[in-house]
Formats: C-alpha cells, structure tokens, sequence
C-alpha cells in the first residue's frame, strides 16, 4: 500500500465513523422518538374515540388518570431511555426522599367504580398496551436491556414449550422493564408531567 | 418528569401524604450534577467519540507530515479515493438528505393537521386535555 493509499483510508474511515456517531448519536434517536410518539398518539386517539362512541365518560377518572398518563408520556417521550431514566432515578433519590405514587392508587379506584366488565377490560388493555409501548421503547434503546431481553425470550419460549414466540417475547418485554424499573415511578412521572 | 407540581385531580379533602425533607446543600448538588448529566449525556458522549476519531485520524496523518510535498499529496489523494467509497458516501449523503426533506414535511403536516384535530376533539369534550408539544409535534425547549 502506498502512503498516498494509506492516507486515503485513514481519511475514510475518520469520515465514515463521524457519519456513523452522528446518525447513531442524533438521527436515529430522532426517528426512535417520533415513531414512539406516533404509537402513543395512536392510542390515545383510539381511547378518545372509545369515549366518544358513550362507553365511558370523559369526565371518568379512570379516563382521564389514563390520557394524563398517556400526555405525560407524550410529552416526556425523549426521556424514555434506560440511561435517561437510571440518571433521572439516582437524582430523585438523592433530591427527593417521599415521592408519593398516588398514580396508580387513583388508577385502581377508578377501574374499580366501573361496573361494565367489557369497558374495564378495554381500559385495562389501553393501560397495557401504552406501557407496552413504554416498554419497547425502553428496551429497544438500549444494548444491555436488548441482551437481558433476547435471554430472557429464550428462557420463556423453553418455559411455553417453544409454542407461542409472540406470548414470550410479551412476557420477556414486560419481565425486562418490571424487574429493572418501577414502572409505577414512570407512569406517576408521566402524570405529574401532564397534569 | 421531574416537574413537581401538585396534581390537578386531587379529590376534596385528600391530603399531601409526602412529607419533603429539606434538602442539603451536598445533595442538591449531587442531585443536579446527575440531571446535567441525564440532560447533556447524549451530546457529550457524542462530541467525545468523534473527537476521538479526529485524533486517530489526526495520528495517522501526522506520520505522513515532511515526508512528501502538498501538491504531491494532493494528487495521490484524489487518485486514490475508491469508488466504494465514493459510491457509499453518495448514497449515505442522499439518503439522510431525503429522511430530512421527509422529516420536515412530516412536521409541517403535523403542524396542519394537530390543530384541527384538537379543535374538533375540543367540541366532544369541552375539558381535553394536551400533550403539550409544540405545534410541529416536537419537544418544548424547556422540557429537554
């Protein structure tokens, strides 16, 4: 290889791995966040749509604790990554010692005074399927928690004998997200945000 | 997420039940130091791995400095830069440039579309509540 070759390919490859930072580092979690928001406006709209076809007020508190909840996680979509969240936790330790989580308390009563069983299962899977995407969020941002998620798939896929990849890769998400974080914490965040 | 604010739909005679500890001086300051480095993490981590790669590439060419002239150098430069090369760094350039003509129009559609949607939302429900973005769907500057 000559020096002039030589200098050529240190050239490229200080340019490519600059492109590659910056789409890793500024584009790619652009595209991430927007396409988290546009899953959650989704189910947000479908909620009010659900309201609005007479099923449950929108004046309900279990109504209104979930698009609360929802807006927050709208709004705070970009915070939503295991590094963000780990440094946001350590900062609530330190600066704040009583924060209450009243969120789900409040969620619970108010899925409680419903009588319609089918409107309590619909709200319970809107409630879901907002922390599902809570979840992938969470889990697809990060290496480590792609890792304990890929195990942890294969783990339950032995536990379903190998039946179901869909149910154990749901399983595996939500095991993922729940045994590293309190998703009480982020659902009460997210509702103290939007309030 | 860290806004603090009491909640709006506290039910009448419930009470605060989270006493705060005054906070000290150390803590608030250890406390902060962690949400600096949740709020600039990113961008540091960033500027870190391309300065990085500034200076392996600075390293390689400074082995090449006094041992051929400019000119020379130039010309064997352009001579050598591989069609591979060229080829990947194009289509790389074109594609982020279509993503980032499509993100703006994606913007500008939200930004049409949001408010008639929320108007019309607001007719079915008198007390909607917000998401709070900006028009265009993006992130308020003092929510980062």
């Amino acid at each position: 290889m000559t020096q002039a070759q030589m200098l050529v390919t240190i050239l490229e490859a200080a340019i490519g791995s600059c492109a590659l930072v910056f789409v890793t580092f500024a584009l790619w979690p652009s595209v991430r966040l927007d396409v988290f928001r546009q899953q959650m406006f989704a189910v947000r709209d479908e909620l009010f749509d659900y309201a609005a076809s007479g099923k449950i007020g929108f004046d309900h508190p279990a109504y209104r604790l979930l698009r609360q909840s929802m807006n927050g996680f709208i709004r705070y979509g970009h915070r939503i990554t295991f590094f963000q969240i780990n440094m946001s936790m350590l900062h609530w330790k330190i600066v704040e010692s009583h924060a209450p989580m009243d969120w789900t308390e409040r969620w619970d009563r108010a899925i409680s005074t419903i009588d319609d069983a089918d409107v309590k299962n619909s709200l319970l899977a809107f409630h879901r399927r907002s922390i599902m995407l809570v979840s992938g969020r969470l889990v697809f941002g990060s290496p480590v928690l792609l890792l304990v998620l890929a195990v942890g798939t294969l783990i339950e896929l032995f536990n379903l004998g190998w039946r179901s990849a869909k149910a154990a890769f749901e399983r595996s998400l939500n095991r993922t997200t729940t045994t590293l974080i309190d998703v009480r914490r982020l659902e009460e965040e997210a509702a103290r945000a939007a309030a | 997420m860290a806004d603090r604010r009491k909640h709006k739909e506290r039910q009448p005679g419930e009470t605060d039940k989270s006493p705060r500890q005054p906070k000290s001086a150390a803590r608030w300051f250890i406390g902060n130091v962690f949400s600096l480095v949740r709020r600039h993490g990113n961008f540091a981590m960033a500027c870190l791995l391309i300065g990085y790669c500034v200076n392996r590439a600075s390293t390689g060419v400074e082995a090449f400095a006094g041992r051929r002239s400019l000119a020379d150098l130039k010309f064997g430069l352009f001579a050598n830069v591989t069609v591979v090369f060229t080829i990947s760094i194009t289509l790389s350039g074109l594609s982020i440039g279509l993503y980032l003509r499509e993100r703006g129009n994606h913007r500008r559609t939200r930004e049409r579309l949001a408010a008639r949607i929320k108007e019309l939302e607001i007719k079915i429900d008198p007390n909607r509540t917000s998401s709070k973005l900006t028009s265009e769907g993006l992130t308020r500057r003092d929510d980062i």
